[in-house]
Formats: structure tokens, C-alpha cells, sequence
């Protein structure tokens, strides 16, 4: 499993060269011009500023000897300054990752607890009220928009019943925790800090629930109808000649078996939550990677554009090598090599 | 009729029935058996029979649309069909314990072997944490598992269908139950295998004085290892009684025809002795190497699953192959047929040799060649008629007009005794026997000289099997086929075969006729095959 690991890893920076020359030459492709961003529109009419700007941002250059520029730049761990924010890029995504990776995290650890909970129920009682409900609720749950759930809970929520918090991180004028991880709720509990945790596990409750739905309900899906065919298979009547009840096969048994493929759904939907972050971070106003992504296209600002679709695909890559470990460890057949 | 008081078991009048989409469908009809304390009883039947679901019914684990109608399952005094589902968690495993049919299916696979035993003792709250450890490890030594105590932590996939099938067998008799159903323990297992396993079981429940209510297909078997046997046929039983009078003074026809179609090293050969003939197929020290991977760096290292395998198939005669799992026997098949590529050696077809060919020459060698398979049920595609199965090989080979085809497709049917009707069926709609004969019928489509058979017979019924080899060897003799058969049957390659080779890990060890093979054979390991298949005769008790 060691060299399986280390294999996989060493193929990383191969992958990634992969992703980072299609987005570089992809942004690039736009016709329109990313000046605008980089002087203001003010300063576009001031040939002497574009040119200084050109120069400065490498633009005068040609796309090959730009690509070049910015892969040795790459191998020193430099993403280049971002057109916008005029910081650099591993700075801005160091800033703004802590707040997406919360989002997301939370978002998993819903999907998969509430998912697989709803599912082992709805197996259990098939056929009964518990498992038509939960079939609907999850047939409706991942075919909702995603931004559409999202207004109508704030609307419903925030606006007119005023049990949920404001979009955000945090409150108004409470001041975030000290940076250790970037996770407001870990540094508040880290800090010892009790109303800031609460304050900012409020403010992720909703938009994590909102962002795990379409996740919730393929899980909860799976979950049922991977417990209802191993509930069929021999090892269960053995178990249950046994002379344990139900219940407990369904716990000792079946559980282990049908959470399997789960494991493989999670690693494929790590891509689709960091997806899911753009449109759910920008109504929430949570200024994340999906925020920062949605800003710097709209601005063309190519070195940012490039930095989060290298980020997204270490994510990928990451997700499903976790996924192929994780599942060797549940599964002692799966040999890795 | 009233309950049997002496009786540890007792069923009476049982009805089963199961509810499908045609409506209900009886699978048990009114079946009475008793079984004794320390007493094994055999209950046989074919597939369909209904004696699984028979025993299913005794520890209440039918399937969920399955029912008892009515009847009466009495066990140790308690009335087992008015007992909860609570009262039966405590009987099961504890009293009635199950040895179930296949050894690779009914192990968890996710969890260790150890801890799949020590749950029975934990469940009935007999022994927890390391007693039920330790436990655990002395019933795995007591089924003939060595090093057990490092064995305990593997995973089923680990251990060889055997091994499994002795797990299961210390899984069932943990607790020393008073009855140990055995659903076909040994069906999935190698001939040799299977002696060792019974042995062990016999021994185990003689010491433990456990009565055994032992499902199988085999009758021989039966005979060999139960004092009492029940026949069943379609739900019923038509007869029972002490394995002697069954076996010497059947009284139902259906019996009589089970006794007689149940092949035996005694069954006389069907066919007659091997004419001289030119070798329509010549194989020449045949090698097969496969790279496995192993040890904890995964290297790659050769397994040679053929080993120099030399033989011929003359004209019109039958080469058979006998030997168990593992020991390279369909690998040979399969490069006969060209389906799999040679390490070394040569394959000589019509005195041309064959073993590099490609492309159209191959073709033209597949329309020569062709394969019956084991499993009729996965050997058909369920998507086509029967008529588009046969003849597909038609179309491949592009074979006379559509209406040429259709007459083929016809007369190919009524040749393996298949109303040409059947044509427009599915394969869901035929019966086992029926498919098999589909199988064969496709693959005389392209008139080859040399049908391939590998286990072809194996999965079938005794009545069907029968009837199958009878088809075989008349289509020999009007067709002038030669077959290379594959088989782990003794008694069926005895029948069918002019010549046999014994193969075991990759080699022939003997060959020779079966006259030859089966009355003096040389090799030790021929002579432990031999011994090791049921006779059909019940130890004196």
C-alpha cells in the first residue's frame, strides 16, 4: 500500500503540469484584454501606464515564453501576482482555501452521516412511510439547483423568519479567531473560545447543509439499495442461522459491505463539492476559493485563474487517492499495486 | 398423524409456498421426515426438489416472500412455528446449527474468518472477548485447520474453499447444537476435498452426539453417509426409509430412475472401444505460464498452470481430461480452443499446425473447434432467442441465405431432441438440461470436428445429465465428432471416454483407457481419486 502511495503521489506532478497547461492556455484564449483589471479602466486611455503595466505583468511577451516564465516560476513555488488583488497568488489562496476546505468538510461530514443514516433506515423499514419519505426527500434533494435552495432558505430563513444568521463567516464586528488551521470553528474551539464558535458554526450550518443535498441524497440512495442487495446474500442468512437477531447482522454485516461504494462516491464528489463552492459561496458571501474564482474570471485575472484550477486538481487528485487507500483498509481483498 | 415423541425433530405435513409474480408457487407439499437424536438423515432430491427450502423452514430462515402453509416443525419438544422471533435467535446456533452450501459466499469477506466463529459464542453470550478468542482457535483446530491461532486473523479470501467449508463447519457445530443442518456441504468442493471435509463432520458430530439433517443431490453420497434417507421430488417426498432398503427395495419409480441414472465407477462405459484413427488433434508438450503477483513488494512472479501436456484426439473418439480445481485442466481447453495463447509447445490441427495463427486462418480454425460450457445458465446470452443463439454462428460465418439458416437453426434443435419450436423462446423460459442442449446445438451450428466440452455435464441434474450423455455419444457416432472432455467426474469420464488423462497441478500424471485407468490405477494420487468418491454404500453402523 506504501509503494502503491508513493507511486500515485510521484504521478502528481505529472497531472498537474497536465491541468495547469490547459488552464493557462484556456484563460489565455479570451480575446478581451485583462489591462482593464490590471490599470483601471480610468488608465486605459494613458498609453504610457498600459505599456509600463504591460511590461511589468510579462504581457508584451509571447504566450510560449509566458507559459515558460510561468512554470519555472511554478517549480519555485511561485504562482505568479494576481491581476486583481495585486498579491500573490499562493497568498490570496492560502487566505481564502481555509474557508472553502470548512465549507466542504462540513458539508462531507453531513452528507455522509445523515445520508447513511437515512439510508440504513429506509432499508431497514422498506417499503414503509420512513423509506418512501426518504426516497422522495432524496430523489428531491439532489435534483434541486443548488442556488435556487440557497435563495429560498435565506428568503425563508434569514429574511423572514430571522432564525438563521446573516451571509458571512462570522457576525458583524466579531472579530475572527487567531490563524492556526483557518477553520473559524476549529480556531475558536482551539482558542477556547466559546461564543465564537458558536457564532461561526452558525454561520456555516446552512450553507454546508445547502451544499451537501445533492451529495445527502446520493448517499442516502446508495446506502439503501447497497443494504437491500447484501441483505440478500448468503453470508447473512449464515449470520443469522447463527442465532443473531436482525438487527445485529444488519450492524455487523451488512453495514460494512454496503458503505463500501460509498467510499468510491465520496471521492469522485470531492470535485463536484469544490464545484458546488462557487455558486454556495457566492450567496453566502463566503469568501472562499469559489468566490475568488467567480471574481477573477470576471476580471480575466489569468495567474489567479490558473493558481485555483491547480488547486482544485491537487484536491481531485488527493480525494481519489484517499478514496483507493480507504478503500484497501475497509476491503482486505483490494490489493493495491 | 401424531408427533413422534422419541424424535428430536419432527416435521409434519409441511407446506411451503412462495409468492412470486405468477402467484403463489408451492415448493414444499405436505412433507413429513423425523430425525433421531445422533441420527443423520439425507434428504435428496435434484434442483427444485425443495428440499433447501425444506430445512430453511425447520430454523425459519426462508427467504421474505416465502411461508409455511401449514404443518407442524417440531424440535426438542418445542413447537418451532409458534416460537418468535426472539425465541428463535436463541435457538439457532445454539441448538440448531447450519452448515451452508457455498463455502465462498457464505463467509463475510470483509471480516476476519477468526472472528466470524467467535461471534456465535458471543451472540448466545456463551464466551466474550479472548476466551471466545481462544475458543474460536480450538474449533478451527478441531476442523483440521493447522496454525489456527495466526489463521484466526485472515480474511476468507485467504483460506481455499475447503478450508472455508471447514469454517463454516466449526461456525455450525460451535455450540454443540443437538441438530446441524448441512445444505449440500460438500457440493462446491473437489472429490478429495470432500471426503476429508465429511470425515471431519462425521467425527465431530459422533463426538459431540449432534444429529445431522444432510441436504443433497448426490445419492451415493447419501448412501454412503446417512442412516435414514428422504427422497423428494417437486416439493414431495416420495419415499423414505433406512438407506438399505432405499437403496436395495426402492419402492417409487422415481427412485428406481435416480438409482439408475446416478453415475458410478460401476455405470457401464456408453460408448464402445476407440477405432483406429488419424488424430484430428495433436498437442505437443503444451505450456502455460501466468504472471501473479506476490509477496508484499508485488513482484511478478510465473505460475505455470500447464505444464508439458502432450496428447491426441484421433477421428471420432473421446479424449477425456479428469482432474480437480487448480489443476490446469480448462486451461488446456481453452488453448485448444484457441481462446488462450501457448507459453510453449505445439498444437498440431489436422496434422497442421495451428499455434501462431492469426487472422483469417484463426477464423477458419474457429468454424473446426467449438466449446460447450459448464454453466448453461451464463453460457447463453439472456437478451436472444434461442433460434438467435443457434444461429449466430451462421451469421458470423455467413453461412447460406436467411431462409438456409432458419431450416439449419431447425434441424440443429431436433438433432439435441429440441422441439424446433423453441426456437423463439428465451433461455429464462428453458429448463437447465434444455439450455445445455441449446448450448450444444449452437455449437454443432458450424459442422466442427472436434467439440470441446468442459464440465459441460457438471451442473446438470443425474435424470439430465444422463440424457445429455446419451445425446453425446449418439451425435458422435451419426456426426463422427471427436470431443476432448473436461470433467472432475470420475463416473462420468468413465462413461464417455476412449481415453483419459489425469492431470493435477499443471501435469498428466496417468493416461490410459478407463478400463485401464479405473481398475488398476498406478499413479497414488489416481488411486486416492478413486477412493475418495462415494460408492453408495452405508458403513455398517
Amino acid at each position: 500500500m506504501l509503494r502503491f502511495t508513493l507511486r500515485r503521489l510521484a504521478l502528481m506532478p505529472l497531472l498537474l503540469w497536465g491541468i495547469v497547461t490547459i488552464a493557462f492556455f484556456l484563460s489565455r484564449s479570451v480575446s478581451d484584454n485583462p489591462l482593464a483589471t490590471i490599470v483601471g479602466e480610468r488608465n486605459l486611455g494613458n498609453p504610457e501606464v498600459v505599456a509600463a503595466a504591460t511590461a511589468r505583468w510579462g504581457l508584451d511577451k509571447s504566450l510560449p515564453e509566458q507559459y515558460w516564465l510561468y512554470l519555472t516560476n511554478l517549480l519555485h513555488g511561485d504562482l505568479g501576482t494576481s491581476f486583481r488583488t495585486k498579491s500573490a497568488v499562493l497568498s490570496d489562496l492560502g487566505t481564502r482555501l481555509p474557508a472553502t476546505a470548512e465549507l466542504a468538510l462540513f458539508a462531507l461530514v453531513i452528507a455522509l452521516v445523515i445520508g447513511t443514516l437515512l439510508g440504513v433506515v429506509a432499508a431497514r423499514r422498506k417499503g414503509g412511510v420512513v423509506d418512501g419519505a426518504v426516497r422522495v426527500a432524496a430523489l428531491v434533494g439532489s435534483s434541486l439547483p443548488v442556488f435556487w435552495v440557497g435563495l429560498v432558505f435565506l428568503f425563508v430563513f434569514y429574511a423572514t423568519l430571522g432564525i438563521a444568521p446573516s451571509p458571512g463567516r462570522l457576525s458583524a464586528r466579531v472579530i475572527p479567531p487567531p490563524d492556526v488551521t483557518g477553520l473559524y470553528t476549529v480556531d475558536a474551539l482551539l482558542a477556547g473560545d466559546w461564543p465564537l464558535f458558536v457564532d461561526a458554526f452558525e454561520h456555516l450550518l446552512m450553507p454546508a447543509f445547502i451544499m451537501s443535498l445533492a451529495l445527502l441524497g446520493t448517499v442516502a440512495r446508495l446506502v439503501r439499495s447497497q443494504m437491500l442487495e447484501e441483505q440478500g446474500a448468503d453470508y447473512v442468512r449464515t449470520a443469522r442461522a447463527k442465532g443473531m437477531s436482525r438487527g445485529q447482522v444488519l450492524d455487523r454485516h451488512v453495514l460494512k459491505n454496503a458503505i463500501t461504494p460509498v467510499v468510491t462516491l465520496v471521492g469522485v464528489s470531492v470535485g463536484l463539492l469544490i464545484m458546488g463552492a462557487v455558486l454556495i459561496e457566492t450567496i453566502f458571501s463566503w469568501n472562499g476559493i469559489g468566490t475568488y474564482a467567480v471574481e477573477s474570471s470576471r476580471a480575466l485575472d489569468f495567474p489567479a485563474i490558473t493558481g485555483v484550477c491547480l488547486v482544485g486538481g491537487v484536491l481531485f487528485l488527493v480525494g481519489n487517492l484517499l478514496t483507493d487507500v480507504a478503500y484497501a483498509t475497509i476491503d482486505p481483498r483490494v490489493r493495491l499495486s | 398423524m401424531t408427533a413422534d415423541t422419541g424424535a428430536l425433530l419432527d416435521v409434519r405435513d409441511l407446506s411451503v409456498a412462495f409468492r412470486t409474480d405468477r402467484g403463489d408457487v408451492e415448493a414444499v407439499s405436505g412433507a413429513s421426515l423425523t430425525v433421531h437424536p445422533g441420527q443423520t438423515v439425507a434428504v435428496v432430491g435434484e434442483s427444485g426438489s425443495g428440499k433447501s427450502t425444506l430445512t430453511a423452514a425447520v430454523n425459519r430462515l426462508l427467504a421474505p416472500n416465502g411461508r409455511v402453509t401449514s404443518g407442524t416443525v417440531t424440535f426438542a419438544g418445542q413447537d418451532l412455528l409458534a416460537r418468535s422471533e426472539r425465541q428463535m435467535n436463541a435457538v439457532r446456533g445454539k441448538q440448531i446449527g447450519l452448515v451452508p452450501q457455498d463455502p465462498m459466499s457464505n463467509l463475510n469477506p470483509l471480516r476476519s474468518v477468526g472472528s466470524q466463529i467467535a461471534e456465535v459464542l458471543t451472540v448466545h453470550k456463551e464466551a466474550r472477548g479472548r476466551e471466545a478468542k481462544r475458543r474460536a482457535v480450538e474449533l478451527l483446530e478441531r476442523v483440521g485447520i493447522t496454525d489456527a491461532a495466526r489463521r484466526y486473523g485472515q480474511y476468507p479470501h485467504e483460506f481455499s474453499g475447503g478450508m472455508r467449508q471447514r469454517v463454516l463447519i466449526a461456525m455450525g457445530l460451535a455450540l454443540r447444537p443437538q441438530l446441524l443442518i448441512a445444505d449440500e456441504p460438500t457440493s462446491a468442493l473437489d472429490v478429495t476435498v470432500q471426503k476429508r471435509v465429511l470425515d471431519q463432520l462425521d467425527e465431530l458430530t459422533a463426538t459431540m452426539g449432534t444429529a445431522v439433517l444432510l441436504v443433497t443431490h448426490d445419492l451415493a453420497l447419501a448412501a454412503e453417509r446417512a442412516d435414514h434417507v428422504v427422497v423428494m421430488r417437486r416439493g414431495r417426498v416420495v419415499e423414505q426409509g433406512s438407506v438399505h432398503d432405499v437403496l436395495t427395495a426402492p419402492t417409487a419409480d422415481y427412485t428406481r430412475l435416480l438409482i439408475a441414472a446416478a453415475p458410478s465407477l460401476a455405470t457401464e462405459s456408453l460408448v464402445g472401444p476407440a477405432a483406429e484413427a488419424d488424430p484430428v488433434v495433436e498437442v505437443r508438450g503444451l505450456r502455460k505460464e501466468y504472471a501473479v503477483r506476490s509477496g508484499a513488494l508485488g513482484r511478478r512472479t510465473p505460475f505455470t498452470a500447464v505444464d508439458d501436456v502432450s496428447f491426441t484426439i484421433p477421428r471420432g473418439t473421446t479424449v477425456g481430461i479428469v482432474g480437480e480445481s487448480g489443476s490446469g485442466k480448462s486451461t488446456v481447453a481453452k488453448m485448444v480452443l484457441k481462446l488462450e495463447d501457448t507459453t510453449a509447445g505445439e498444437l498440431l490441427f489436422g496434422g497442421k499446425p495451428v499455434t501462431g495463427i492469426s487472422g483469417a486462418e484463426l477464423f477458419a480454425f474457429r468454424r473446426r473447434v467449438q466449446p460447450v460450457f459448464q454453466n448453461p445458465y451464463a453460457a447463453l446470452d439472456s437478451r436472444y432467442t434461442v433460434g438467435d443463439t443457434v444461429r449466430e454462428p451462421l451469421d458470423v460465418h455467413d453461412v447460406g441465405t436467411p431462409a438456409e439458416r432458419r431450416a439449419r437453426v431447425a434441424e440443429l434443435l431436433s438433432q439435441v431432441a429440441l422441439d424446433p419450436e423453441i426456437a423463439r423462446r428465451y433461455p429464462h423460459e428453458l429448463s437447465g438440461g434444455q439450455r445445455q442442449r441449446v448450448a450444444i446445438a449452437r455449437a454443432l451450428a458450424l459442422e466442427p470436428d472436434v467439440v470441446v466440452l468442459d464440465e459441460a455435464v457438471s451442473a446438470l441434474d443425474v435424470l439430465v445429465q444422463a440424457q445429455i450423455l446419451e445425446l453425446l455419444v449418439s451425435l458422435q457416432q451419426r456426426l463422427g465428432l471427436s470431443y476432448l472432455f473436461i470433467s472432475h467426474d470420475l463416473a462420468v469420464v468413465r462413461m464417455l471416454c476412449h481415453v483419459v488423462h489425469v492431470m493435477k497441478a499443471g501435469a498428466v500424471l496417468e493416461s490410459g483407457s478407463p478400463a485401464q485407468l479405473f481398475d488398476q490405477p498406478q499413479h497414488p494420487y489416481t488411486q486416492a481419486l478413486l477412493a475418495a468418491i462415494p460408492v453408495g454404500e452405508a458403513t455398517p453402523a
